[in-house]
């Protein structure tokens, strides 16, 4: 081994030797130790509960993705306050998987396109988590279920069973394929969040103050909407469970705090006509959004119908011909008023002997009412008024009568409009008028007729409540849209769950549909529980 | 800046020590005991070239630090220890050469030009050069020859069907656009697969920010466009993981190493002018070719009445048979002859571009310096879009005893005009000319805006917009400044031990402004954005490189060294909406801005070493390791360590073989690469997104649920192949076949939105990609005037998913605009598969349709995937004296794409697929020309499908609808009826060049002229889809496979002088 000479030995032994030393040095700590570079310098790694709060209610409120879909294309064409001759899928009882879903995917995960603020059930479940067993936090932790109950609940009343108790816990509990839970069980779940978050308020204690959106941390506001959302719960499952609606009913008028008493008590989401940031309708009202850049969107025939036999005052606040565009006049004389009738799209207009394809000749929603600070409602006054006359009528322990309630019910509901803008008001003669005009009628039915009638007028705009109302009280008494869509020509009573559940949470998402009986052709006419739905044990209907 | 200098410095003292210590060690063997000089030596050196005198040449006696340079003449005189010692001649830009005294006193040299050395050299990892046989890889290289005279923005696109296994992907926009390139198949799922870019050793930054999405959205443009083709002398593509292993994480996916030119010239003292000009004219050669032009706008077969039934009607094309009307109202209420006159490709025009650039090389004795600088000034074929780049660098190199410098500065500016929307129909003006029914005029459209200043609607659905709206109103400009600096010092401490460090930075700030003019349909008060990008990267790495001698037999070369890189991000931006003086377009103006801001870092800290042994220059053997430290991965997974070993064998030079075998080699690789991920992926952290009523709001960030305990990727390839030449040289083959597996991958996995999350992030999952590489080079006939030189190369690779989270069969990835198809993995199957809608078959094939007669959507399956099994490039150049031709052929096969465009078409009634089923419904038409609803029944089955799949079938389809409905089902929810194959060949270069004669040359003050004609992208001699390019994407990296109105393919045809001074 000739080539094995002492210096050549020397020189790759100190170099090897050389390379093991770099080795071992670039092994010690302090290589490895990157300090806080891989620590976002953006974000906070701490959360702010107040800050997250005014999120979670922002949230509720929606952006123009998921209200377009949900309210502006499903429900609202659905319970014909609206009509739009064009795409509106609920117009023309049509299943568009994408639209269907909108509000099941921006809830829970914040929709395709990722809106982290829309995810008010994973937003509502971090904060209380965070709140959970610290008695300073008692205020905001009963504020926070009490949002939850109010995000779950148009959930489940839009889709039936829904993800619950495991839902938004990807973070928290490594939870990614969350059970469905059966909407009877949900609603006893809200039930019991409600009275345990009364139940918690401490008046010593802290609140979100002005972080809340609704109440500015009032307490006895907080109270009351509580235990207004309990009736809310207890009238929705009249027809399968009239003994819990009562008794439900009866536990929420007479409870702590007791139910909203003015209009001051509304619960409801105030918007700014900017910044212009983020998704379209975040710091904007959601369904302005639509209006402002979409302008296809006209009252119903049945609600102009409706509203014109009445004589109601509402008719030229809520719409108005707009022949030279919603820029230019427009025509507010009542007796030219005409509904778009539901389910007719331009050419079966244009073919129509009773209607014209002429667009500007129907009335359109009026413009007062697509400002982008207009505010967005999720309960008032006069819904609570209008389901205490219900209650009265039923017969229930309730104060006061059905008349007093009817009456007050309706005047709030022309009062609150005025959170539109000054322009929209309806003067308290015109009210007057209005209730001599259409006073409570006798004999239930009628009066059960009449009351949802109102409700159906009270929450315009917010569809999720004026149809899930209808479709437990069967008022107002609607006739489908003229049209086969995928429903053979039925009102839908549902919407159906994201196709993606399908594949990424396929076994619960399976027995969710089996228990309802839900399959492809009635995916969006299946009734959920409080609709006498697949396990419903009996149905007042 | 945050804690990058503490700890870094700590760093930094550690590698000082190291090199200190290397240095120490070195020394011994360079300060020998010192011997009498009792032996002189005297010579000249001179150029092989011309035979002149060389001055300025570095003389070293082997083994000593004693030496001497060349004096004017080319002579020297050196004193030496003995008559057996042994010279070492080394000049700038020559070969050096080594010389063994041998007893002689009077010694003549003559030194090679470095550009003949190249030959059967190979640039390999750290800007290694390698003997071509000592290589145990495949590589690649592409001579600069290759590359002037060819106007391409993007340097990348040069690349396309010269590399066998190198498969580029462009999108559909327009000048600069990105391009996606891809070597032997996707390796991650959810990561950038692209190679990594090395200029002149230092890493530059390749990322391509923004991009069109389901949405819509702009191109972000190519990073390597700072890059002159001018400047570069050669090209060399480094493919699998053992060549790569050296550079680590982010040259998983292969490297392309540029090497630009140095300012070194034939004689010292010489100074030379290059100047070279290019123009181009670029046009539309795609598009439109399978539309249907008997029937115009309107619905149920009816032409509009009036306007508002145009508005309404929009782009459907189902009304009446052209003709049939004479005129029909349109969406501006005036009434036009219904004809066929929408002439959609004649919105695009002929775009201009000319590029021109001056360079000058200075050569002196040790050292040399290179300015050069070109503007680039191009008009895309969508009007109003355009670059303009200008590029100036400056290189220089010297050395100095041992010492060699080299350092180069590069500044670029890069200016895009309106840079298109693609894919969605708001703000992309290719959307509504793609689809405008035959009978309405383009110019009915012009000028964009009507006399109120706001846009001319065409439908009542705002959302498409007007296509000269968008181009002369909408804006989307781009303003790049960017400086790429780099600094090599090489230091030969003896004959076998040099140290090198060098230093790189890559700096841009691109600013971006989108502008929605007031009055736009879907953004009706006008909204703009400003944003600025930051993007700071720096570079550094020191390197010991030892060769000691071993035996006359076996010799040893050992490299060690250590880097470092920082990357920074940083958009500042500023968005708002309505403006308040409709024409005044700035931020100012608009109601409420909004500001934008975010940042992100990241540094790798890398130590590596490499030992290389050669056994009688036949058998050759590297080892190499590599430990990287990421920012990005937790400090407990830190550092990740990973190996290669790869060997060849010339058996030519081991066994005695036929003559008919010249040269023959087999070669041999394994290699793991570590890969890390983006930073902040391991914890959940809480933004504030902004403010209302006053209130600050804040919320969890992520969207995906980030992983605590994140480990890196791990690449692992094994590759074999042979280089063989026949007849001497006349006929070459090259064959790797290879198999690269990535385990352990780094993803986000959609999981249920019930979640919470729309995913998490996943440490788990393996994509294998098997494949073979092929290269033919051959001269078929060579005389003194005529060549032919040809080389085929070929590319085959199969990709397949194996796996990906536990329980998780398929990960949906980006949809389609449609939502009927998404990019997803799937368990085997290839990777970024084309999931889709399918028809509803029963076991004859039928289509399946429901009750109200329309075809059933199925379950979602694979079908295809964006990614071509094979692809080939067939290059010829044949020379005759002067005069050269030559062209490129390439194609691609295997792939396949969702056609949007192709999907929209049958919605609206353009495709000529709707014909047939109207010609039925036109007979039943009733007396006002209208279509019965059940005037056309479709092909197929009545049945039904349940919850497992299973179809039942019910009779014959016997239920008419109207072929409206029945093609805008298809359209909206059939994908598998647009996925078509994506095969194609193409002339992708045509050029003739002429060198001017010297005899010509000697009466003018130019040394050396050439003229050429250059055709790219000319036409397909075959093509597998209707109405557009089987090359067109919106988004090649993100959504390869989809397609929707992108830019029509062009072909540009240029001429170009170059001129030498």
């Amino acid at each position: 081994m000739s080539f094995l000479t002492r210096s050549r030995i020397a020189r790759v032994a100190s170099l090897l030797s050389v390379g093991v030393l770099a080795l071992v040095l670039l092994s010690c700590d302090g290589v490895g130790d990157f300090g806080d570079t891989n620590e976002d310098p953006t974000t906070a790694n701490d959360p702010n509960p107040d800050l997250e709060f005014t999120t979670l209610q922002l949230g509720v409120s929606g952006s123009r993705f998921d209200m377009w879909r949900t309210n502006l294309i499903y429900t609202m064409p659905i319970v014909q306050h609206i009509a739009n001759p064009g795409f509106y899928a609920g117009n023309f009882n049509q299943y568009v998987g994408a639209w269907s879903a909108s509000l099941f995917d921006t809830r829970y995960g914040g929709g395709p396109n990722g809106s982290n603020f829309l995810r008010t059930v994973t937003n509502a479940e971090n904060l209380i988590n965070e709140l959970e067993g610290k008695p300073e936090q008692v205020n905001r932790l009963a504020a926070t279920r009490i949002m939850r109950v109010l995000t779950f609940q148009r959930l489940t009343d839009v889709y039936g069973d829904i993800p619950y108790f495991e839902a938004g816990q990807g973070a928290l509990e490594g939870e990614f394929t969350p059970h469905y839970t059966r909407q009877d069980s949900i609603y006893m779940d809200l039930h019991d969040e409600l009275r345990a978050a009364v139940d918690q308020f401490e008046a010593s204690q802290p609140t979100f103050g002005s972080a809340d959106l609704f109440f500015g941390g009032d307490i006895e506001q907080w109270k009351r909407f509580a235990n207004s959302l309990q009736l809310r719960l207890a009238l929705r499952v009249v027809k399968v469970r009239p003994d819990l609606a009562q008794s439900w009913a009866e536990e929420a008028v007479n409870a702590d705090g007791g139910v909203m008493q003015s209009v001051d008590d509304d619960a409801y989401v105030p918007h700014q006509s900017g910044p212009s940031g983020g998704p379209a309708g975040f710091n904007t009202n959601a369904h302005s959004e639509v209006m402002q850049s979409f302008p296809g969107q006209w009252l119903s025939e049945t609600f102009v119908d409706w509203m014109k036999e009445n004589g109601d005052p509402r008719l030229t606040e809520y719409g108005a011909l707009a022949p030279g565009g919603l820029d230019s006049a427009l025509v507010e004389d009542p007796a030219q008023q005409r509904g778009m009738p539901n389910g007719f799209d331009n050419n079966e207009l244009a073919a129509s002997n009773e209607y014209t394809d002429a667009l500007d000749q129907y009335t359109r929603i009026h413009p007062n009412l697509r400002d982008r600070n207009d505010p967005m409602f999720f309960q008032t006054y006069a819904e609570v008024e209008l389901m205490l006359a219900e209650a009265a009528v039923r017969g229930w322990n309730v104060p006061g009568s059905a008349e007093a309630h009817y009456e007050a019910g309706v005047r709030a509901a022309m009062n609150y409009i005025t959170r539109y803008g000054e322009n929209t008001s309806v003067s308290d003669s015109e009210i007057t008028q209005y209730l001599s005009d259409n006073s409570l009628p006798s004999g239930r039915e009628a009066r059960l007729r009449a009351i949802n009638n109102q409700y159906w007028a009270a929450t315009f705009f917010n569809g999720i409540e004026s149809w899930s109302n209808w479709r437990r009280s069967g008022y107002p008494e609607l006739t489908p849209a003229p049209e086969e869509g995928d429903t053979g020509g039925q009102f839908i009573r549902r919407l159906d769950y994201p196709q993606d559940e399908r594949d990424l949470n396929g076994d619960n998402y399976q027995e969710a549909r089996e228990r309802q009986n839900i399959t492809q052709s009635n995916r969006l006419t299946a009734r959920v529980w409080w609709d006498c739905g697949a396990y419903a044990d009996q149905c007042a209907e | 800046m945050p804690p990058f200098v503490s700890s870094c410095s700590s760093f930094k003292i550690v590698l000082t020590a190291v090199f200190g210590a290397l240095l120490a060690c070195g020394l011994p063997g360079g300060v020998q005991a010192v011997h009498a000089q009792d032996f002189e030596v005297t010579g000249t050196v001179v150029s092989a070239d011309n035979q002149s005198p060389l001055p300025g040449v570095n003389i070293r006696e082997a083994g000593t630090s004693r030496g001497t340079v060349t004096g004017p003449d080319g002579g020297f005189r050196l004193a030496v220890d003995s008559p057996q010692d042994t010279l070492t001649f080394s000049f700038i830009g020559y070969q050096t050469k080594t010389v063994p005294v041998d007893g002689r006193s009077e010694i003549r040299v003559v030194l090679e030009t470095e550009s003949q050395e190249l030959e059967g050299v190979v640039v390999t990892a750290l800007g290694i050069e390698r003997q071509q046989r000592s290589v145990g890889y495949a590589t690649s290289s592409i001579e600069a020859q290759d590359l002037v005279d060819v106007t391409e923005s993007n340097p990348a696109n040069l690349l396309q069907g010269n590399v066998p296994g190198l498969v580029l992907s462009s999108n559909a926009s327009g000048p600069n656009s990105s391009s996606s390139i891809n070597i032997r198949g996707v390796s991650s799922i959810a990561g950038n697969n692209d190679p990594l870019f090395i200029v002149d050793g230092v890493p530059i930054d390749n990322t391509v920010i923004g991009g069109a999405g389901k949405f819509g959205g702009r191109d972000g443009g190519s990073a390597l466009s700072v890059v002159s083709p001018e400047n570069i002398s050669d090209i060399s593509v480094l493919k699998g993981a053992g060549a790569a292993a050296l550079y680590g994480t982010r040259a998983r996916d292969g490297v392309v190493l540029i090497t630009t030119k140095t300012g070194r010239t034939s004689a010292p003292g010489e100074v030379n002018v290059q100047y070279s000009s290019t123009v181009t004219a670029k046009d539309v050669i795609s598009g439109f070719s399978d539309f249907q032009s008997q029937y115009g706008q309107g619905t149920q077969g009816r032409a509009p009445s009036n306007q508002d039934a145009a508005l309404s009607a929009g782009l459907s094309s189902w009304g009446a048979p052209l003709g049939e009307v004479d005129e029909a109202p349109q969406f501006d209420g005036t009434a036009r002859p219904y004809d066929d006159v929408a002439d959609r490709q004649g919105f695009y025009r002929t775009g201009l571009s000319q590029r021109h650039s001056l360079s000058i090389n200075a050569g002196f004795e040790n050292t040399s310096l290179r300015l050069s600088a070109s503007h680039q000034n191009t008009e895309g074929v969508v009007p109003n879009s355009g670059y303009e780049q200008t590029n100036i660098n400056l290189r220089g190199q010297t050395r100095l005893g041992g010492l060699t410098a080299d350092a180069s500065v590069t500044y670029q500016n890069e200016l895009t005009d309106n840079r298109t929307f693609l894919n969605d129909a708001a703000r992309n003006p290719n959307y509504l000319i793609s689809f405008l029914p035959n009978n309405i005029p383009k110019s009915a459209l012009q000028p964009g805006a009507t006399e109120e200043g706001v846009e001319k609607q065409f439908t009542s659905d705002g959302l498409p917009t007007n296509p000269y709206w968008a181009v002369n109103e909408l804006e989307a400009d781009d303003d790049k400044d960017r400086i790429l600096g780099n600094v090599n010092l090489n230091y030969s401490i003896n004959d076998w031990l040099s140290l090198q460090g060098q230093t790189g930075l890559d700096w841009y700030s691109l600013r971006r402004t989108n502008v929605d003019a007031f009055g736009s349909a879907f953004e009706p008060g006008g909204a703009m954005t400003e944003d600025t990008y930051r993007v700071w990267e720096s570079n550094s790495k020191l390197l010991a490189t030892a060769t000691p001698s071993l035996t006359d037999e076996l010799s040893l070369r050992l490299d060690v060294g250590g880097s470092l890189r920082h990357r920074q991000f940083e958009l500042v931006g500023v968005f708002g909406r309505n403006f308040s003086i409709p024409d005044l377009e700035t931020i100012s103006n608009t109601a409420n801005p909004t500001r934008n801001y975010d940042f992100s870092e990241q540094q790798i800290r890398s130590f590596f070493g490499s030992a290389s042994f050669t056994y009688r220059d036949y058998l050759f053997l590297t080892l190499t390791t590599r430990g990287d430290w990421s920012s990005t991965i937790p400090e407990d997974n830190n550092p990740f360590v990973y190996p290669s070993v790869s060997g060849s064998f010339v058996f030519t030079d081991a066994f005695d073989l036929p003559d008919a075998l010249s040269y023959g080699k087999v070669r041999a690789s394994w290699a793991e690469i570590g890969g890390d991920t983006d930073p902040y992926r391991t914890s959940l952290t809480y933004g504030i997104i902004g403010q209302h009523q006053g209130q600050a709001l804040e919320t969890i960030t992520q969207l995906s649920v980030p992983l605590l305990d994140l480990k890196p990727t791990s690449t692992r390839e094994i590759e074999l192949g042979f280089e063989t030449q026949f007849f001497n040289d006349r006929f070459g083959v090259d064959f790797t076949w290879y198999r690269r597996s990535t385990v352990d991958q780094i993803l986000d996995v959609t999981v249920s939105s019930a979640s919470g999350y729309t995913a998490r992030t996943a440490n788990s999952g393996e994509i294998r990609n098997t494949g073979v590489e092929l290269l033919l080079t051959s001269i078929p006939f060579s005389t003194e005037d005529w060549t032919w030189d040809s080389r085929v190369n070929f590319g085959a690779n199969r990709s397949e998913v194996e796996s990906l989270a536990p329980g998780l069969d398929v990960r949906v990835g980006p949809e389609n605009r449609l939502a009927t198809a998404n990019i997803a993995q799937v368990v085997g199957q290839p990777a970024n598969a084309i999931y889709g809608n399918t028809y509803v078959r029963d076991d004859q094939g039928r289509i399946v349709h429901g009750e109200d007669g329309l075809p059933l959507s199925g379950e979602k399956e694979v079908l295809g995937t964006g990614a071509p099994d094979w692809t080939l490039g067939f290059s010829n150049t044949i020379s005759y004296q002067n005069v050269s031709l030559d062209f490129l052929v390439d194609a691609k096969w295997g792939g396949k794409v969702f056609s949007g465009t192709n999907a929209n078409a049958y919605g609206n009634g353009l495709h000529k697929a709707t014909l047939d089923a109207r010609a039925a419904c036109d007979e039943q038409a009733g007396s006002n020309g209208r279509y019965p609803e059940d005037c056309f029944v479709g092909e197929g089955v009545i049945g039904s499908v349940n919850g497992e799949g299973e179809v039942t079938v019910d009779r014959e389809n016997d239920v008419g609808v109207r072929p409206s409905e029945y093609y805008g089902r298809i359209s909206g929810e059939i994908a598998e009826e647009f996925v078509y194959d994506a095969n194609f060949i193409k002339l992708r270069q045509l050029r003739l060049s002429y060198d001017l004669p010297s005899s010509v040359m000697s009466r003018v003050p130019v040394r050396s002229a050439s003229v050429s004609v250059v055709g790219r992208n000319l036409f397909y001699l075959y093509d597998s889809v209707p109405n557009i390019s089987p090359e067109s994407s919106y988004n090649s990296e993100a959504t390869p496979g989809f397609e929707q109105a992108g830019v029509p393919q062009s072909r540009s045809i240029g001429a170009s002088v170059n001129l030498r001074f």
